[in-house]
């Protein structure tokens, strides 16, 4: 339930909010859904970008960083002898 | 100790029943695919989340209890009536020097009639330092065209044009350079958009430029379109870096007025990036 709320909210904050608050959101959500980063950062290139606006969907790249980085440190928490 | 060892498995194909995460990807996608297939069907659909979020963004200060929110209110509208007013007046003051160097008395031509667009999207909900407007091609909107804010003051350019929106880069969003004047003295610059409405420009620091002084575009006459802020210089440098602020802010942008680019934009932008249709 929690996770379905925190998915909606961040694809909405995409829209609502400025994209620092955004990315703020979406990375503290990304944090219990890690594709998070990745679907909002790709949801935000297809509202927004445009090729003369800048050269490459950066957002979308910065998004697959940020969910790449998250499922490391899941890796590495899970992974944990420490409980 | 017996350590435990956790398997590798796949988030999106090792669980049985549909995560979230792969629930926003594919509506992600999807997305994406309908903003290629059919542009204007997207838009139109994100329009109302877009238009609910701008307005909520905007009235968000109404919602606060206390009896000085009003008053607030009023006194920013009419402080920002007031800085309207006063650009405008700027301007008016320097085509009359113009004209009257010029010793031309002709009267100024009628501006072509424009196309009035509500914004949708403006920064910094957009990243990108765009405008998302409420008007498309059925409305006239036509890629190139100039947008002007309030007291037509110039703010950027039709890059996109779909049925019924269309989006703007803003000449203050990275990137972006325009030729330009500062001050009576007109000395020469090239403006370079810095974000948030905010120009950035570099000038010999032997010149006489002041804090305070207005930044004009060219098209039709002498528009303008900021002031300087700041300007650092350092003894070792044989430049000063002016910081310009905007004189509309597009933060707060709610109507704007599109009227086809004149000839003194396109030259002035010729040194653009290649947002320049």
């Amino acid at each position: 339930m929690i996770k379905g709320a925190l998915t909606v909210a961040a694809l909405l904050s995409v829209i609502a909010l400025p994209w620092q608050f955004a990315a703020f959101f979406v990375l503290a959500a990304g944090t219990v859904v890690p594709l998070l980063p990745l679907a909002c950062g790709l949801f935000l290139e297809a509202l927004y970008w445009t090729p003369g606006a800048y050269p490459v969907p950066i957002f979308a790249l910065l998004g697959a960083v940020a969910t790449f980085g998250l499922y490391l440190v899941r890796g590495r928490v899970k992974a944990s002898i420490i409980e | 100790m017996k350590r435990t060892y956790l398997a590798r498995r796949n988030a999106l194909l090792s669980q049985a029943r549909f995560t979230w995460g792969a629930f926003a990807l594919l509506f992600s996608v999807c997305a994406l695919v309908l903003r290629i297939a059919a542009p204007n069907a997207f838009f139109a659909s994100v329009a109302p989340l877009e238009r609910g979020a701008t307005a909520a963004a905007r009235s968000v200060h109404s919602v606060l209890p206390g009896s000085t929110t009003g008053l607030a209110a009023k006194y920013r509208a009419l402080e920002s009536e007031n800085a309207a007013l006063v650009v405008e007046n700027r301007a008016l003051v320097q085509k009359n020097v113009d004209l009257a160097a010029l010793l031309n008395a002709t009267s100024s031509a009628s501006q072509a009639p424009g196309v009035v667009a509500g914004v949708l999207a403006a920064p910094p909900e957009d990243p990108y330092g765009a405008l998302m407007l409420a008007a498309g091609t059925r409305s006239g909107v036509s890629v190139g065209m100039e947008v002007f804010g309030t007291s037509g003051v110039p703010v950027g350019i039709v890059t996109m044009a779909l049925a019924d929106q269309s989006r703007v880069t803003l000449f203050s969003a990275p990137g972006q350079k325009m030729n330009a004047w500062i001050g009576s003295q007109q000395l020469p610059v090239v403006l370079a958009g810095a974000g948030a409405g905010a120009f950035s420009a570099s000038i010999p620091s032997t010149a006489s430029v002041a804090v305070g002084d207005d930044v004009y575009a060219p098209g039709p006459g002498a528009l303008p379109v900021g002031q300087v802020l700041r300007i650092d210089r350092s003894p070792s440098s044989p430049s000063a870096q002016l910081r310009i602020a905007p004189a509309v802010n597009p933060f707060s942008l709610a109507w704007v007025v599109l009227r086809p680019g004149t000839q003194q934009l396109q030259s002035a932008l010729s040194c653009a990036t290649s947002t320049h249709p």
